[in-house]
Parts: C-alpha cells; structure tokens; sequence
C-alpha cells in the first residue's frame, strides 16, 4: 500500500540529500513532514512550509517521510535531490500521531478512544474563542456556543454530563463545570482559567481557549475514555484536550501571514409588536376587560403613553432593538516567522484580533505571542523552551457572562420616545457610556530537558509557568444606575507552576520495525504543582459625580457595599476568595505491543493534594487497554479491500478528592466578643464530614476503527458505559442541627452512549486539476440516568424562586428534569371545564379566584382536587442535556478552488422559551405600569392564541387580562413553554482560492497565497420558536437577556514567504 | 521515610482565606475561645428580640398606645400579621435556629476539648470549659422550653438525623444531670472580677436547676413535690456558697445592681458600652422619655413613655399608702399625673441620648433565688419559718411591710406577688404565671388562657415554620395549628 517513487539502491557513504515533499493528489507543497532515518532509528528533520528539506544521510540507508493524514514514505537514499510524494492516507490510524499521557506514539498503538483535529481545520474563520469551532468536529464532545458575547465561553462536556450541583435560579440558574482538563504544549491548564477567574459567572472568564491563536495549532487531540485520560489524573476526569502548537522547520526563515477583515452582522431579533398593533391591543384589553370603570380610568389616566396618540411625544413605533444592535468590522491579523532545523528551530507567532460584538460597547480585542525554541546539541540531550504571552481585553457592556442585560433592557414599550438630543434613555445611556471592562493577561513559560542516559533510556524534566491577571473595571453612572453612580473593580491574579520530572525506557527486539518484534515500554513520573488565586474586590456606591471614578468622596451611605464578599471574605457563591494548593502526583506506565498488532497499555496514577481531607490524601487511577489490529493477521491479507480493522477495549476508575480541610474538618468564624474576650466558633454554614470520599468514576470502553477501499471509506465506532458515584453533594440539614448542610457521598449517575465517525470520498480523481469531494460524518448518542442520591433519596427538588420552573433530580430519570404543569391545550368552551362536585363551582388556579372558562389552559389536575396548585399538580418533564450530537462536513476541491461546508447538530434537548413566557405572562398588566412590566409586546401575530373569534386557537386567551391575571394562563413554569431544542446548523461555509503561476508572486518572494471568504453562523434550522435554541443556558433556559449569535462574513488573504 | 515526610509535608497547606478546623483546637487559647463563642451565640440571639430576655408585656396589664405588636403580643394572638418585624417582635416566631447554633457550639466544645493535644493544657481548665459549655447548653434548653414546650433534643456534635420534639420534663431532666456533672467543675467565682455572674459558675448551674425543677414541677403534677425538694436542694446549695449577698436599694441601684456584674448576680449576659456592646432589645427603652431618653417619640411632645403599666396593676402591686422602695425608686409620676402616658419606670437606664443600654441581661440574681427557695420550701410545707424568713429578707431590703401572714396558701401567693414585684420587667412574670398556673387567672393575668387553650399550648410559641419545613418530624403545638 506504500507509494515509492524514488527506490534505487546504493552504497553507503555519508551525502546531502535535498529536496521537496508534494501532496500525491493535490501537488501542494507539504510543510512540517517528518523525516526519520529508518536505519539509526533516529528524527533527522522537518519539511520547510515550501516543502523543502536538506538533511545529511549516508548511501543506502532508509529514510521515512511521514505527515499526519498521509501514508508514510520510505526511500533508500540513492541521489541527492528527489521528490517525494504522499499519498493522501487511507489508513489514518498508522501514521496520526498521538501525545498520550506526554509520550508521543502512533495511533496504530492507542487503545483509547481518541479524536484527533488538524490545525488546516481551524483556519479562514476568525473567532473570538477556538471552542466554538470545535463544535460537531469530536464525536461525544458537546460543544454549545451559549452566547454570541465576543470573547466568552460557552460549554463543553465530553460523554454526558458528570456533576449535578446546580447554583443561581431562574434563567441565571448553572449547572457545575463538567469542563475537559486542557493540555496545552504539555502544561495542563484548567479549561476556563479557574472557577474564580469567572468571576462568579460561568462563561464569563477569557480562558487559555480564547487566547490562543488558531492559526498557531498545529493538532488538538481529546481523550473521552477513562484509559486515555487517566495519565492525566484526576483532573482528567471529563475527559482531556491536549493542544499542540506548531513547531519550526525550515533551515530559511519563513514567514507565514494570514490576515482577515470581518463583519459581523446583527442575528434575526426577538419579534416584536410596535406602535399602533402594540398601543390598540393594550388599549383593548384595558376598554374591554377591566371589571369597571373606575378600573378603566385609572388605567388611562396612568398611561398617557396609551391615550394621548396625537400628542407627537408619545406618538411612536420606537423599535428599541434597533438601537442596541449594531453591525461591526473586524479585522484578525497573524504572523509567524519560523525556521531551523532539528538541531535548533524556532517559532514566534504574533496575533491580534479585533471582534467588536453586535451589541453596542461589548466586544474583544486580543494580542498575543507565541515563542517556541527547540535546541538538540547532541543526540541525547533535547531543550525546549516556550514563552507564550496574551492579552485579552473585553467590553461587557452592561452584560454578565452568558446573557446580556442590555439586550433584555432593549424590549421596553414601542410607544416611548426613542432617544434623541433631549430625552436620555437611561437603559441605552448606559449601554452607550458605561465602562464594564474586562481583561485577562497570561503568560506562560515551559522548559523542557530530555537526555538520554543510555540507549533507549531518557530522563525527561518540564517544568511550567502559567501565570493570569484579570482585572474587570466598572462604571456606572448615576443617571443609569438608580442615581447612584457604581465602581466595581475587581482584581484577580493567579498562578499555576507545574514540575514533572520522568524516567522512560523502551525497548525492542527489532529496531528497524516496530512491526516485527516485541515492544516494550515503561514510563514513571511524578508530578508536582502549585497554585494560588489572590482576589481583591472594591465595590463603591454613590460618588459624588458621573465624571470621575471614586472612590474619592463616595458616600458612606452606602458603605460597607460590598455585597459580593461576606464578612469572612468569601464571594456570595462561596467560592473561594483566595486560596493556595498544592498537589502532587505519582504515575506509571507499561506499554507492550507483538509487533504492532496485539497492544496492552497498564497505568496508574496516584494524586494527592492540600485540599483533601488529612484522612484521605491520595486518591488513585488504574487503567487498562487493549487492542487488536487485525488486518496484521495473516489470514486477513487475503482481503485486499480492507485497509485496516482494528477492535480496541479499556477500562480505567478515576478518583477525584472532593474532601477538603473545610468540608471534612469545618471551619470556623470570630464572632462578636463576649465580655470583652475573643470569641471563635464553628461557622455554620456547612457540618463537617471527616468520612468524605473522593468522587469515582468508572468507564468501559469497547471500540473498533475500519478502513476500506484505499481510503474511500473510514469508520470509527466507540460505545462506552460510564459511571460516576460517590458524587458529592448539598445535604440540607434540619435546623437543629445548628448547620446549614453537610457535604456527604451518594449522588451517582450512569451515562452510555454510542459514538460514530465516518469519513468517505465519494468523487477521488485521478488528475491533480479533478473534482475531489470528501465528506466527514460524525454522530453521538448519550443517555444520562441519575441512579443515586445520597440519603438514599430517590428525589431532590431544587426550589427556584424566579419562575418557579423548579429542577428536579430523580432516580431512573435523566439526570436533571423540569418540574412543570402540563398543558393539555385550551378549554374549547367553559362547559369543558371539570366542576367540583361538592361545590359546584368550575376548576380554578391555586389560590386565584377566577375559575377557568373558555380560552384558558388545560393543566393536569393530578390528584383530581379542582384547583391547580404548585404543591400537588406539577410534572417531572424534560431534559436540558441533548441525547445526539454531530457534525458533518463537506469539502470539494476544484482546480485552485476549494469550498468547505461545515454542519453540527443536536437533536433531542427540552428548552424553555422564558424570553416568550416573560413577555406574555406580562400582559397580565396591559398598561405599562411598576418598573419590571414595561416590557414591550410580543408579536401576537406569529401565535395561534385563543379568542372568541378563534375558538380553535392553541395557546390560552390572553387579552382578557383581568381573568387571566387570576387564572395565570401564561405562568412561564407550565409545558405550554417546554419545547424540543433540536437543531441543524450551518456553522461555516468557505471559499477559497489558491493562486499558483502568477509572475508577481515570484516578483515579491511569495511561495504560497490564497484569498478565502468565510460565512460563519450561517443559519440554525430548528422547530424552535424563539430566534436561536442553541444561545440558550446550559441547563435549556432561553433568556430574554441572552446574547445572540452573530453571522460573520470575512474575506481574507494567506500568505507565505 | 524522609522524603515520604517532605511529601505529605508539600500538601500541607493553610488556606488563607478560612480559618480551618485543623489550625483550631490547637490549645487551651482555643478552647476558651471556643467556649466564648457559646455565650457569644447566646448573646447574639437574646439580643435579637426583647421577647427573649424581657416577655413581661405578654401578661399584659399595661397600656400599650398604639403599638399594634404590642398588643397583638399581649393579645396572645402570635399568629397575627401586627407581629412583625419592627422592634424584632416576629423573631421567635420565624426562627430558634441560633438556639441551636448555640447548643451545637457547645456540643463541638464538650466533644473537641478532651481531645485537644496540649499538654500545658490541664485536666482541670478542660473539666471548667466544658462544665461552662454544659451551662450554657441547659440554659438555651431552659430558654427554648419556654417558649416553645416540647423541643427536639441534639446533644451530639455531629449528628445529622431528624429528631422530633421531646417532652420538656425530659428535655430539663436530661439538662438538669447535665448540669450536675458540670457543677462541681465550676468555680463558685472567678478571681477575674469582670467575670463575675457573666459567665457560668457553681451558683448558677443550681439556680438553673431549681429554676427547671420549678417549671418542671408546674407541668409534671404527679412528681411536684420530688421537683419542689430538688429546688429547694439546689437553692440551699447556692446560699451555702456564701458568695452573694443582697445590695441596699438607693438612688443607686440602677448604675449598681442592674447595671450587672454585682454581688448579687447570679447569672447575666454580658452587655458592656465600653466592650462595645449595647443592648436595644430591652423593655427600658419603651418605658422612658425625655429627660431620661432624649430621643423618645413625639408623643406628648416626648413626654410620655410608649407604654406604661396600668393603674390598676400597680395598685395591686404597690398598694397606696404602703411605703415600698422598688416603687418609689423606680418609677416617676407612675400615676401618670401630667399626661396619660407620662409615667416611666426606671430600673434599666440607658448609657447616651440613644436607646442604647448597657445593663447587663439579668437573669438570675440573688433575690429572685431567695424567693424561688422561699416559694418551693412554703409549697413543701413544713418549713413556713424559713420561707416567711426568706421573703422578710426581701421585703425588708426594700423597707416594705413585713409578712406576718400564715403559711400554705396564703404564704405561696404572698411569695409569688414578690416575686412579681421584686422581678419587675427581668423577663420573670409570664414564665412565673405559666408554670404556676396562674396565667388562668383573670385577676392575676390580662392575657388569661382557658384551661383548654392552657392544655394545647396556648402559652408557647408557634413552632418556627422555618423548623418544620426543615425537619419533617417536627409538629406544631396544637394551639398554633388552628
């Protein structure tokens, strides 16, 4: 199956050898292409970006081209210039190359279930945060772009969810971090940057994620299974993503440009009802339905806004959205000089980035610089040196992490004035002049020294800096803010340093061929690591003037106001203020493999940290994985169709200590002297549980990879059974306790799923000039199932006091479900209504005195009392985590152009359309009265509403607002707002050309240039009745607040030289 | 061995933004403060409410003005949305979790401190701290029977089950051989004169015993008089201590006597200005006016007091033409002479032109002891001498009339219009008139309860809803129910 073009045979003498390496179908230069001598079984060099090498070999010996996603070649070194062609790969699996556990080894050997993204994926689209163009591409990983906010992230969880601990309410309500561990150039970084560097809002941080350049990696890789994570320990517990950047290789310097200009374009906004359809329905409902004149008065007295129509102040159709939305242009910028060869070779990548958002004064603006130098003064010592530095800046506007305010502030009534010279709209004042700045610094510096002993046996030492100040500075102006000016300054540094010092050996009985002998290779080492987090928050209130900031001549009134940290300093969401640990690991790793066909992988990894308990302080991490290539069976080479078939299995338990000194020995608080002498006691917040566990996970994985055709068609098949218990969680206790809770073991969950990735070429041509069109499919089912809760519970609802819409945790159930009324449709007629029979009067609503008629909802009377209410009538339904997940892309190829089209999917999901039930259930008031209820109009139009000239309509009668005030018809906590989230979007297409041949491209020194154009969000398609189902909260909320998802359009160049 | 050490020395690490139990209870230093934060919580919750150290207008027999909580309160309508929060009214109705918050303070105290690792730390210092930490857990039990009957019993450190209300004679007998253990640890006084009555000793673990076996003895009937000679056991044990006396009574006595800390006191909770600690929640504040409290309300252009007794009251108390001190001493124009509400009564004064007062929370004292000896020996029978001898002690410090009256009932009634008397507004009557039985009675109690009412709990509070929603087993008093 190898492809050979240059195989002449000669002697032996030591000669340079030059030349160039080609893509075999599209005759592209192939740049980064490794070169091994076969022979000496050593690296001996990398392809320049021009495709070019120049490396000194004797006569004779066997020389190996390789590149990720072609077929290796082997020449035997006759000449002194060649090219060389590979042969795009039929059998990915042999050639990929994987970092496991921080050992580099061919795919062919994994037995994990492992995903693999080429950096060429993630160019031509620039992005505020790589997450979202990692959405659809792995199988498993659901990736959801919860906010359209430039610079914020979203949420990511590999195989379900694994945590059940659900903070805030309402809309704001989260669920906690399942997020991956990051591997970035082998330092382990936390994925969003640290829970605190949120800033007590998930979403909100500016983690690693969004400020590494795309165009600066080279490869992502993401380990879903419990094998592959558990080198990785215990913070691999959801899984790992381990990012590559690219490397140097060209003995010439080379200089690498890609630069883009972007628009972004306001998405479709929530529909509305402006000026006369807004001002006659109101005025309809007040004359029609009020229960006496008096009422009637009132209302248009309070209301001028509503009667006085030809008065031209109130005379509008003010489209409020219109002036919170904006379109922007973006330019993103990036440069790499790189060069050398392996015995010293360097990188700097310089990016910039300039995302404004589509709503006014939010936006992300980033710098950063990436510098990287690899130094082999012998053959047995290696150095590697890396400094990465960013600078991420971004306006909140008058926003939080996933949603917005200023959006949600925008739907006030049409009929008020819109802004001009003379009227201020505080809401837009603000939006327009309020400082809400965010930014993030990070540097991060690894050095790492490899020597080897003696053959074979290297000693290994990397050592990392990772180092973050975020600062988020706000402003609020009197005029905005209640007339109380507002400074917020928050501070937050925070340090990571991490040392892993190692000792490997491997050994094989035949050096020259993997493939024809035993393999053996042992790995140890330990790891250790230090972090701090230092937060300082100032919260002034009422300055003295919207002109400059305090905290100058502030008014004690309002001091102390800093609500955001306790007396004891801790935040209001409890986490830690500021905090020190340490921990350190233990690992070791035996991998054994019958020429490359039977593979055995054992490891185990102990961890221990400051935070856990003085019981429990090390928590451990066995794994095993096998794996069988078949096709290198003798009896399979008959089939000549097969390229490769392989079956892998693993299983591995990870532990994650969740014992701290502070829920296993308490902690305590100074209380208020008594008799002028100190007093300390037990803080009362949580009970200590010195008997706490580490939480475990366990997690069977069985998978097989096929190849057939030559490569026209690949498949990739995983199904895992995962299981996470001993989770910790809130245990509330009775009052006498003198506690609040105690943390205890119990919660446990199962999540299985099935997960495939098909890659096929339905048109290969043979010329180099031909039509090519490849298609990559992937798709992913999970089933999450609560199947514990400590306590032996079988049920825990988490009470919500914002819509009531109350979360509940049910055994047997998915893990987290809806608890709501149910809407069985509208009463046709009020002789449909149920009458109790003992006193004769027809069904109602709680405590309401309005008994149901025609036109009202059809709930559910579970225990057949007449009368609806929270504590007795309410369902368990839903499921805020989607069961599919994929993607799918398409790639065609034409001469010089190429056209992607990139799709993801999800399907199966519950959301709840609070934006639509807010609005609707606020028409109970039709006047524009009390602060919150200056909403504007829902488009009534776009819903089949019942009324008495429609009596078949679907949703209840809404402008009876009296009646339905006391029937709570539109009370957003009913299935009437639950709806399925499923949904089929177009995440980018891009078209781009590659100039070849041109006269001025030789004249200027360019090698390589194309101009590309990017659609990005292009559409979602979806059932869904509001705008987006995908901007919604992680836990299926649609929040009038939200940020929508913006369609971006770049036009952009790449250029080499 | 070494380098496994330096290792688990490398993940050792103090937080620093908690203090952790594993820096705490490192030392004797600890222990006291830990035991300090037990009358520190007791402080914080008798503070939260003037009905915790000062329920004597539940009785009613005062005119309240226009107070609405007031007179719902005087009403017994406990229920009633005019029970609110303002002057902190509502408290012990929506929570007694800091009760509870005390008693598991002290019961982390009595389980960690045998096992503090300190050698400089004495058997002896440990015994007192946690006699201390006993003392004060029996007497929020003691507070929360009370006011609420039957209360869940919780005397582990760290169990965590529901536990549903128990019976409060068993509740105080369990408090009672709990402070038998403790008593004989206490100091009978602390050489610190600022600790004196402020913190726990030997007299007042027996002052709180005869105080249990009292009120024990009102709701256990068949057992009185075991109940009546254990009280009259303690209360010999406290006069044996020969550490407190009776103080003259003179212009004097509010700065003295009820400023706290005296030789009389028996047991107080600390309230000290100069500590900076001040007491609001104290029925003073709406017993005064100007000059006394510059900032009183407007009402006769701050020359009348919120509420004052009524006539009638203080006629039965201080008969006219009777000469008595406590009268003369501690009310001024107690007619109300110059306006309908111009009356105060003085016994508590405040420190500043604020309603700040830092007169100690009197709890027990010495008097009031004589009197409860005085009440269980007349209620024995048998020993009239001494009790009428007791009262006379009272009687005559305050140059009132000498009792010359007989024994048995008369004698019983005799002492417990003294007690009323000499008690006055230091949070005694109601509790007085529950466990006696008198609070049936129309002539000795204007909040009169039925028996019926009486039997379903009429005198307690309503059980926190806050209490029951968080642990299914607790029930409400059936009164409260309706």
């Amino acid at each position: 199956m190898l492809m050979c073009c240059s195989q002449i045979y000669a002697q032996s003498s030591e000669m340079e050898l030059s030349g160039t390496v080609l893509d075999a179908e599209k005759h592209e230069v192939l740049g980064g292409v490794s070169i091994v001598n076969v022979t000496t079984q050593k690296t001996i060099g990398l392809t320049t970006d021009k495709g070019a090498f120049n490396i000194k070999v004797n006569k004779g010996e066997k020389i190996r081209f390789s590149y990720i996603g072609f077929m290796d070649n082997i020449i035997i070194v006759d000449k002194e210039n060649v090219t060389v062609l590979l042969q795009p790969s039929s059998n990915a699996l042999k050639n990929d190359v994987v970092v496991v556990g921080y050992q580099t080894r061919t795919k062919e050997t994994v037995t994990g279930a492992v995903s693999i993204i080429s950096g060429k994926d993630l160019q031509d689209v620039p992005v505020a945060n790589v997450e979202q163009l990692l959405q659809g591409k792995v199988a498993g990983m659901n990736v959801q772009n919860l906010t359209g906010a430039p610079g914020f992230s979203g949420s990511v969880s590999i195989r379900g969810i694994s945590q059940l601990s659900i903070s805030g309410s309402g809309d704001q309500a989260q669920l906690a971090s399942n997020n991956p561990l990051l591997v970035i150039d082998n330092v382990p970084i936390d994925y969003d940057g640290g829970v605190t560097q949120s800033m007590l809002q998930p979403g909100a941080a500016t983690g690693p994620l969004a400020l590494i350049p795309p165009e600066d990696i080279q490869s992502i890789e993401v380990f879903k299974d419990a094998q592959a994570a558990s080198l990785y320990g215990s913070r691999g517990a959801n899984g790992v993503i381990v990012i590559t950047t690219k490397q140097g290789n060209s003995p010439t310097p080379v200089i690498n440009l890609n630069s883009s200009v972007f628009v972004n374009l306001p998405p479709q906004l929530r529909p509305t009802w402006g000026g006369n359809l807004e001002r006659d329905y109101r005025l309809y409902s007040i004359l029609n339905y009020s229960r006496d004149e008096q009422t009637v008065r009132e209302l248009l007295d309070s209301y001028q806004f509503l009667t006085d129509s030809l008065n031209p102040f109130y005379n509008n159709s003010t489209d409020w959205q219109s002036y919170f939305y904006q379109t922007t242009v973006n330019t993103n910028h990036n440069v790499q000089i790189s060069g050398g060869n392996p015995k010293l070779n360097y990188k700097t990548n310089l990016a910039y980035q300039l995302n404004q958002g589509v709503l006014k004064n939010t936006g992300f603006e980033k710098y950063s610089l990436n510098m990287q130098l690899n130094f082999m003064p012998t053959e047995k010592l290696r150095v590697g040196a890396q400094l990465f530095g960013a600078l991420g800046q971004k306006q909140r506007g008058n926003g939080g992490g996933l949603t917005n305010n200023g959006a949600g502030d925008a739907f006030t009534s049409s009929l008020y004035p819109s802004p001009s010279h003379f009227i201020g709209i505080p809401r837009l004042e603000g939006y327009e002049n309020n400082t809400d700045d965010n930014s993030t610094i990070n540097l991060r510096a690894y050095l790492k020294v490899d020597y080897e002993i003696i053959h074979n046996l290297r000693l290994s030492s990397t050592t990392s800096y990772d180092y973050y100040t975020d600062t988020r500075d706000q402003f609020k102006q009197a005029f905005t803010n209640n007339n109380q000016t507002m400074m917020y300054g928050y501070i937050g540094r925070r340090d990571e340093l991490n040392s892993r010092n190692g000792i490997n050996y491997s050994y094989n009985t035949d050096p020259e061929d993997m493939s024809n002998g035993h393999n053996f290779y042992i790995s140890a080492y330990n790891e250790a690591n230090i972090r701090t987090n230092n937060i300082h928050i100032r919260d002034v209130r009422n300055g003295p003037s919207d002109f400059y900031w305090g905290p100058r001549g502030y008014s004690p009134r309002f001091y102390p106001g800093n609500h955001y940290n306790d007396a004891n300093g801790v935040n209001d969401n409890g986490t830690h203020a500021s905090m020190i640990y340490h921990a350190l690991s233990w690992a070791g790793v035996f991998s054994y493999n019958y020429k490359t066909k039977y593979v055995a992988d054992l490891s185990y990894r102990m961890d221990g940290n400051s935070d856990a308990g003085v019981n429990k302080r090390y928590s451990s991490n066995p794994a095993i994985g096998l794996r069988w290539n078949i096709e290198k069976e003798p009896w399979m080479q008959k089939m000549e169709w097969l390229d490769y078939g392989s079956l892998r299995a693993t299983y591995g338990i990870n532990n994650r200590s969740t014992a701290t000194v502070l829920n296993t020995l308490g902690f305590y608080q100074i209380y208020a002297d008594y008799n002028n002498q100190p007093a300390i006691g037990p803080d009362f917040s949580i009970l200590p549980n010195p008997y706490l566990e580490p939480e475990k996970s366990y997690q069977f994985d069985v998978g097989g990879d096929v190849g057939i055709l030559d490569g026209r068609i690949t498949l990739s098949y995983d199904t895992y059974y995962k299981k996470s218990y001993n989770i910790v969680r809130d245990f509330y206790l009775p009052d006498i306790t003198g506690y609040n809770k105690v943390q205890v073991n119990g919660g446990s969950l199962v999540n299985y799923g099935h997960e495939l990735v098909l890659n096929f070429r339905p048109f290969v041509s043979k010329t180099l000039e031909g039509f090519q069109w490849s298609i990559s499919l992937n798709g992913a089912m999970n089933h999450g199932i609560l199947t514990g809760l400590p306590g032996d519970l079988t049920l825990y609802r988490q009470y919500d006091d914002t819509y009531h819409q109350d979360f509940i945790l049910q055994v047997g159930r998915n893990p987290i479900s809806n608890y709501l009324y149910q809407f069985n449709g509208v009463y046709q007629n009020t002789a449909d209504v149920p009458v109790d029979p003992v006193t004769g009067k027809r069904a109602r609503w709680q405590t309401g005195i309005q008994y149901f008629q025609a036109g009202d909802p059809i709930w559910k009377d579970v225990n057949g009392d007449y009368v609806i209410s929270a504590g007795d009538d309410k369902f368990i339904v839903g499921n805020p985590d989607p069961i599919f997940t994929g993607g799918i892309s398409n790639t065609f190829s034409y001469k010089n152009f190429s056209l992607n089209i990139y799709m993801s999917y999800l399907a199966d999901r519950t959301l709840l359309n609070n934006a639509m039930a807010k609005r609707l259930f606020d028409l109970r008031y039709p006047g524009l009265d009390a602060d919150d209820l200056m909403g504007n109009l829902y488009n009534l139009g776009l819903l089949d509403i019942w009324s008495v000239t429609n009596p078949g309509g679907t949703y209840p009668g809404i402008v009876d607002y009296y009646h339905s005030r006391g029937t709570a018809s539109y009370l957003p906590d009913q299935t009437l707002f639950s709806e399925d989230g499923s949904y089929f979007k177009i995440n980018q297409i891009t078209l781009s050309y590659r100039f070849q041949g041109f006269r001025f491209m030789k004249k200027t020194g360019l090698h390589a240039l194309s101009a590309y154009t990017t659609l990005y969000n292009v559409g979602i398609f979806s059932g869904y009745s509001g705008p987006n189902p995908e901007t919604v909260s992680r836990l299926g909320r649609d929040d009038i607040n939200g940020y929508p998802a913006a369609l971006s359009f770049t036009v952009g160049l790449r250029a080499q030289f | 061995m070494g380098f496994m050490a330096s290792c688990t020395k490398f993940l050792e690490v103090k937080p620093i933004d908690k203090f952790s139990g594993e820096e705490f209870w490192r030392n004797q230093e600890d222990a006291e403060k830990a035991v300090n934060s037990c009358y520190a919580l007791l402080y914080q919750k008798m503070n939260a409410s003037p009905l915790y150290n000062s329920p004597d207008i539940r009785p009613g027999n005062w005119n309240l003005g226009v107070k609405k909580n007031f007179i719902v309160f005087a009403a017994n309508d406990l229920n009633s949305p005019d029970l609110n929060y303002q002057d902190a009214f509502a408290d012990p109705r929506s929570s007694w979790k800091t009760f509870y918050e005390c008693i598991a303070a002290c019961n982390l105290c009595i389980s960690r401190i045998p096992e503090v690792e300190d050698g400089a730390f004495s058997q002896e210092a440990r015994n007192t701290l946690i006699a201390e930490a006993r003392f004060v857990r029996s007497f929020v039990y003691f507070e929360l029977v009370r006011l609420y009957g039957d209360v869940p019993l919780h005397n582990d450190a760290y169990a965590t089950q529901n536990v549903p209300r128990t019976s409060q004679v068993q509740v105080l007998d369990t408090c009672i051989e709990d402070l038998k253990l403790a008593a004989p640890n206490l100091p009978a006084a602390y050489a610190d004169p600022t600790n004196r009555a402020v913190k726990a000793t030997k007299g007042a673990a027996y002052t709180l015993i005869a105080n249990m076996n009292m009120w024990q003895a009102g709701f256990d009937k068949a057992n009185e008089k075991k109940y009546w000679e254990n009280a009259a056991q303690a209360t010999k044990k406290v006069m044996d201590l020969n550490v407190y006396k009776l103080l003259p009574y003179d212009e004097t006595i509010s700065t003295t006597l009820f400023k706290g800390r005296s030789e009389e006191g028996i047991f107080e909770i600390s309230m000290n200005a100069n500590y900076g600690n001040t007491a609001t929640r104290i029925i003073a504040q709406w017993t005064l006016h100007r000059p006394i409290l510059p900032t009183s309300t407007t009402l006769y252009g701050g020359l009348g007091s919120e509420i004052v007794y009524t006539r009638e009251f203080l006629d039965k108390l201080f008969p006219p033409g009777q000469s008595d001190l406590r009268f003369t001493l501690w009310f001024d124009d107690p007619y109300c002479t110059l306006n309908p509400q111009s009356a105060m009564f003085k016994k508590f004064m405040p420190i500043d032109g604020e309603r700040n007062f830092d007169n100690n929370y009197i709890i027990f004292r010495y008097a009031g002891l004589l009197l409860l000896r005085a009440e269980a020996l007349a209620r024995l029978g048998g020993h009239d001498k001494e009790a009428i001898d007791l009262l006379n002690m009272i009687r005559d410090r305050a140059e009132a009339q000498t009792y010359n009256g007989s024994g048995g009932p008369a004698l019983v009634d005799a002492i417990f219009l003294e007690r009323e008397k000499e008690l006055l507004c230091e949070g005694h009557r109601w509790y007085d008139l529950v466990r006696t039985g008198k609070v049936l009675d129309a002539s000795e109690c204007e909040n009169h309860l039925t028996k019926a009412d009486f039997d379903q709990g009429a005198w307690t509070w309503p059980i926190p809803a806050s209490a029951i929603n968080s642990n299914p087993m607790i029930t409400q008093n059936l009164y409260w129910n309706k």
